[in-house]
């Protein structure tokens, strides 16, 4: 079998993305600049077992906003790209701000791979974490590595490809996946924009809850891709008005 | 209880728990993403010389706010 895949890296500043870029890929990356924008996005290939993986290393990223241009280019890459898979870097020494970032990621619709690196740094500091239950908690696999050290990556390679080749064939990932429950009063509004939403086709690539989400966070972005079709008060004004 | 003030009137050890956020769009978004919520628990480590910036612990990371933002930040002193 010779398949082709893509992975895209992401996650928050100073996680090791690149260093673990490096690590997936060896020296053969080469660095190309992202059109329209002087936030660089860096390319590189591996090849694992037969087939090919294209890692694209995204900039570093508190969250996945509208507000600042490697954010917006981080979250085009993912929408517009559709990586097969995204791996998202994690800080072990910093899980609990790292995650909101995971959430996010899965808000948005992408299937999601947890590589949690420098455990080493983690465990210096007395952070002893519970892959399994981690995993179990968060519906995602999660692959423990140290990619200064060379450490999980090839346990990570092989947990890429069964999770690029259970795309290929479909299927869903093997647990059920967490959402964020907003609460009774935003969740209906989330519903009825998400109703709306269903009714426009162009948008159906992407996932309409996030799109929701993101249109009741005033996403300047979201809003004009939304307002090509319908003008942003007109749908405020129909949810906010039925309720 | 009745004992809530801006973040930026706090000295160098106090601890305070944060009670609103008086702010919105990227500064709040930023914040938010740096583990400032409602109820998280956090300490004044140093003010620069002149004041400006502060220094805040907040989830075991060390993170430095400007007063301007500070004061849009209420808190409940410890």
């Amino acid at each position: 079998m010779n398949l082709k895949f893509t992975i895209a890296l992401t996650g928050q500043p100073n996680a090791g993305k690149s260093t673990l870029f490096n690590a997936l890929t060896g020296s053969r990356q080469f660095i190309a600049n992202y059109p329209g924008v002087t936030v660089e996005k860096k390319t590189g290939v591996y090849k694992f077992q037969d087939d090919k993986y294209t890692v694209i290393d995204l900039p570093g990223t508190y969250s996945l906003t509208a507000y600042s241009l490697e954010e917006r280019v981080a979250r085009a890459v993912i929408l517009d790209e559709k990586p097969h898979l995204v791996v998202h870097v994690m800080d072990a020494s910093n899980l609990s701000r790292s995650l909101s970032f995971t959430f996010q990621l899965m808000e948005l619709g992408c299937r999601v791979l947890i590589a949690l690196n420098m455990i080493d740094v983690a465990k210096a500091r007395g952070i002893n974490i519970d892959v399994e239950a981690f995993e179990r908690k968060i519906g995602l696999k999660v692959v423990p590595v140290i990619a200064n050290k060379n450490k999980g990556v090839d346990q990570l390679k092989q947990q890429i490809a069964q999770a690029c080749c259970e795309k290929q064939n479909q299927k869903s990932p093997p647990s059920e996946k967490m959402t964020i429950d907003y609460g009774p009063q935003m969740e209906s509004v989330i519903e009825q924009i998400e109703k709306t939403l269903s009714q426009m086709e162009d948008l159906h690539a992407l996932s309409l809850r996030w799109l929701a989400v993101k249109f009741l966070e005033n996403d300047r972005e979201v809003e004009e891709l939304i307002s090509g079709k319908k003008c942003r008060n007109s749908i405020l004004a129909k949810e906010l008005g039925d309720n | 209880m009745e004992n809530k003030l801006s973040l930026d009137c706090l000295k160098p050890k106090d601890r305070c728990i944060i009670k609103e956020i008086l702010m919105n769009g990227a500064l709040s978004q930023r914040l938010l993403d740096m583990g400032f919520l409602r109820g998280t628990q956090l300490e004044i480590i140093r003010n620069a010389p002149f004041s400006d910036p502060l220094e805040v612990k907040i989830r075991g990371s060390h993170i430095s706010l400007r007063h301007d933002e500070a004061k849009l930040l209420v808190v409940e002193k410890l």
